[in-house]
C-alpha cells in the first residue's frame, strides 16, 4: 500500500483499518500523523452526530400505536356488532361508535404537548410584559400576578390561533392554552394517561389546562380565570 | 399483548434514539425529525408482516425512514452542489465547545448527497453496501461520496481555523 492508497483508504473508512492500512501506517510517519488527525475529527464528529433526543420519544411513538391499534380494533368490532345485530340494535352501534370517536380538540391539544415537551422543562420564566403581549395577540390581557409562567406563546390549534402558557401547578407543570375561536359549551375532561386535562367555556371560546394525573386542574383553571381577562 | 405489538415496541425502545438522529441529520428540525421517525414507525408497523428477519429490522427501519424523507420533503436540488443557505436550527443541549460548533457547523454545510452517507456510516455503523442499499445507490458511490465529505469537512475545518487559507493535502484528489 502506497501513500495515496493509505489516504483512500483513511478517508473511506478511519474505523477499518486493515493489515496493509496498519503496516503501511507503522512505516510512514507522515500517513500515521494524517491518520491520527483524521482518527481524532472521526471520534468528534461522532460525538456531534449523536445530537440529544427528546426525552420519552419511544413512549411517544408506542402510545400513538397503541391509540391506532386500539382505534382499529374498536372499529373492527363495531363493524362485526353491526353485521350480526343489524336489526334492532342500532342503539348499540351508536354507543361503540360514540366509545370509538375521539374529540378532536383534545386530541390536537395533546398533539401540541407531546410533539415538543420543552416547554414542561424550561426553568427560566417568562418576563410579564412578554406574556402581556402574547395574551394581546388573541385580545386578552394579564391582570395581576399569575407568575411563574415558563412558556408563553402564539400557538395554532385546528386551524384556529390562540396562546399556549406553561404554569407552575401544585404537582408540577401546567400546561393551558386559551382558544377564543374554539367555542364550546360543555365542560370536557382528557384522560391520555400521562396527561389529564379538562376543557370548559372561556369568555371568548375555550381555555384547556392540562397537567400531570393527581394536578388538581380546577384550582389552576381558577387561576387563570382570575388572572386572564378578554378585552 | 401480542407477538407483533412485543416485536413492534421492541424495535421502537432499541432504535428510535438513532432514527431520530439519523432524521435529524437530514431535515435539520427537531419537530419534523421525530414526525418522521413516528411515521416510520407507523408504516413499519403496517409491513411487519414483510419482515422476516429481525436481524435485518434495523437496516429496514433506516431505509423506510429515509424513503419517507424522500417521499414527504426531499426537493430535487442538484447534485453535489453546496447548500451555503442551509440552516440546522440549533437544538437545545447542544455541545458548545468550539472544535464542536465548528465541526457541527461544517458538517451542516456539507452537500445532502455527502452528509447522507457519512452520517450512516458514522453513527449507523453500515457498511458501503448497506448504505447502498439504504440510499439505492452502488457501494462505489457511498464509498465516494464519504470519502469527499471527509475531505469537504475538513477543508472546511482548516478553512474556519485559517481564516479561508485552505492547506492542501498531499496525494488527494
Amino acid at each position: 500500500m502506497d501513500c495515496l492508497e493509505f489516504r483512500r483508504a483513511l478517508y473511506h473508512a478511519p474505523e477499518e483499518p486493515s493489515e496493509d492500512f496498519l503496516a503501511h501506517r507503522a512505516g510512514c510517519a507522515e500517513c500515521a500523523a494524517e491518520a491520527s488527525r483524521v482518527q481524532v475529527l472521526e471520534a468528534e464528529l461522532r460525538r456531534v452526530m449523536e445530537v440529544p433526543v427528546p426525552d420519552g420519544l419511544a413512549a411517544r411513538i408506542v402510545f400513538q400505536h397503541t391509540r391506532g391499534a386500539r382505534r382499529q380494533v374498536s372499529l373492527r368490532l363495531a363493524w362485526t356488532a353491526g353485521i350480526l345485530l343489524t336489526a334492532g340494535t342500532a342503539g348499540l352501534l351508536g354507543y361503540l361508535y360514540g366509545l370509538d370517536r375521539e374529540p378532536a380538540l383534545p386530541d390536537a391539544v395533546l398533539a401540541v404537548v407531546t410533539r415538543d415537551l420543552t416547554p414542561l422543562t424550561r426553568t427560566a420564566t417568562v418576563a410579564p410584559p412578554l406574556v402581556g403581549t402574547t395574551l394581546a395577540g388573541i385580545g386578552a390581557r394579564l391582570q395581576g400576578e399569575l407568575s411563574p409562567i415558563f412558556h408563553a406563546k402564539k400557538c395554532n390549534i385546528r386551524g384556529e390561533d390562540g396562546v399556549h402558557l406553561v404554569l407552575q401547578g401544585e404537582r408540577g407543570r401546567v400546561t393551558v392554552f386559551l382558544l377564543p375561536n374554539e367555542p364550546t359549551n360543555n365542560r370536557l375532561t382528557i384522560d391520555s394517561g400521562r396527561f389529564n386535562g379538562l376543557i370548559v367555556p372561556a369568555d371568548r371560546g375555550s381555555v384547556v389546562v392540562l397537567g400531570e394525573p393527581g394536578e388538581p386542574l380546577d384550582r389552576a383553571l381558577e387561576r387563570v380565570h382570575a388572572h386572564i381577562a378578554w378585552k | 399483548m401480542d407477538g407483533d405489538t412485543i416485536r413492534f415496541e421492541a424495535m421502537v425502545r432499541a432504535f428510535s434514539a438513532e432514527l431520530y438522529r439519523y432524521a435529524y441529520w437530514l431535515c435539520g428540525h427537531r419537530a419534523q425529525a421525530e414526525d418522521l421517525v413516528q411515521e416510520t414507525f407507523t408504516r413499519a408497523w403496517r409491513a411487519l408482516g414483510s419482515l422476516a428477519d429481525d436481524r435485518a429490522a434495523r437496516r429496514w427501519l433506516y431505509t423506510i425512514l429515509r424513503r419517507e424523507w424522500a417521499r414527504q420533503f426531499e426537493k430535487p436540488e442538484p447534485e453535489l452542489t453546496d447548500l451555503d443557505g442551509l440552516h440546522y436550527p440549533a437544538p437545545v443541549d447542544l455541545d458548545t465547545r468550539i472544535e464542536a460548533v465548528l465541526l457541527r457547523s461544517a458538517l451542516e454545510r456539507l452537500p445532502a448527497a455527502y452528509r447522507d452517507p457519512l452520517v450512516l456510516q458514522v453513527l449507523g455503523g453500515f457498511t458501503g453496501e448497506e448504505i447502498g442499499e439504504i440510499l439505492g445507490v452502488s457501494a462505489n458511490t457511498v464509498m465516494t461520496r464519504v470519502f469527499r465529505a471527509r475531505k469537504k469537512l475538513r477543508d472546511l475545518l482548516v478553512g474556519e481555523r485559517t481564516g479561508g487559507r485552505k492547506e492542501g493535502m498531499h496525494g488527494l484528489p
